[in-house]
């Protein structure tokens, strides 16, 4: 079953039981789990990992905010922690070496738009494997935001920072990535 | 005003966000929330069990200090034993034992300390033959 893409909760959206909250979550929190670790697989079951939290220390919440961004945190630090530890470093090298005779991952084809149309799915292909070349912290910060549509509201509840630092690092970010483009070629097309 | 080479590669970019946006999400299979329980369930008895092992160590650790803090016997104190001997060589020898060997005697008196009424000094009524003496004369 499909669902709409995470949009953050509203501010009065009491919190959701456990599993309306998996229904709603699961999906995006593993694909961005899958996406810092290089693994679908592995992003999967950070977030099983992650409920299992949840289910484990009952956190109380008084709106559903509060609970997206408990989740949102709890993933982010599992996912540091898988990063830092050496189980990761092993797990990176089969996966480099699954990854030279794999196809690179490419979205669904759900319809191009017309500026898909335009911008060819090479050039695609190069900028998304420039996004995993960049740092985690950058990439950390460039997914929550232009892909699972965190505000900066919402980013500086997940990275415990201040909304303005929080702004800085993510105009900090998209710069770096763009010279990071501009760096290996991709010239943009008119 | 903005580099049109910057532009170029912020619409690059923004593209490339919005194919990942275009990919469909769906929840994660309800077997991983019955596993994510099952491991929370886990998670519980293992916290559980860690709380009970260090109540349990708490305990009889404190019950160790108990035991090890309160005597269990109490023994004549050197200073005790200077002043019984000290006594016993000043006082009429006669008077103190039936044995005169003084080794004999250093042993009953120490028995005699080492008891329950013995170790405040002389038990009730033990009185010297010079105390008797005294009380004669006294009449």
């Amino acid at each position: 079953m499909t669902v709409q893409p995470v949009v953050f909760a509203e501010v009065k959206d009491p919190p959701l039981p456990l599993e309306a909250l998996w229904h709603r979550m699961s999906g995006a929190l593993a694909r961005y789990a899958g996406k810092q670790l290089g693994s679908p697989a592995a992003g999967e079951d950070t977030v099983q990992d992650v409920f299992s939290r949840y289910i484990e220390s009952q956190p109380s919440f008084e709106l559903l905010a509060q609970q997206e961004a408990w989740l949102w945190r709890s993933t982010r630090n599992a996912v540091l922690d898988i990063l830092r530890s050496k189980r990761h470093r092993t797990t990176q090298s089969l996966d480099s070496l699954r990854d030279q005779t794999a196809a690179p991952f490419e979205p669904e084809n759900h319809g191009p738009s017309p500026e898909q149309a335009v911008f060819t799915g090479e050039a695609l292909g190069i900028v998304q494997k420039l996004f995993g070349e960049i740092s985690s912290d950058d990439r950390d910060i460039l997914w929550l935001s232009e892909v699972e549509g965190l505000e900066v509201k919402e980013l500086a509840g997940v990275f415990r920072r201040p909304a303005a630092l929080v702004k800085v690092r993510l105009h900090r970010a998209r710069k770096r990535f763009r010279a990071k483009l501009e760096e290996r070629g991709v010239a943009g097309h008119e | 005003m903005s580099d049109p080479r910057d532009d170029r590669l912020d619409r690059q970019i923004d593209t490339y966000f919005e194919a990942e946006r275009a990919v469909p999400l769906r929840p994660l299979s309800e077997f991983k929330l019955r596993a994510a329980r099952a491991r929370a369930a886990e998670m519980a008895g293992t916290a559980d069990r860690w709380r009970l092992w260090k109540l349990g160590t708490g305990v009889a650790l404190a019950a160790l200090v108990v035991f090890l803090s309160v005597p269990r016997h109490e023994s004549v104190t050197n200073d005790q034993l200077a002043d019984r001997l000290e006594w016993l060589v000043e006082a009429d020898q006669d008077s103190f034992s039936e044995t005169s060997d003084p080794l004999v005697r250093l042993d009953q008196e120490i028995r005699r300390i080492d008891s329950p009424s013995g170790r405040t000094g002389k038990k009730s009524g033990d009185r010297s033959r010079m105390d008797w003496i005294f009380l004669d004369e006294q009449g």
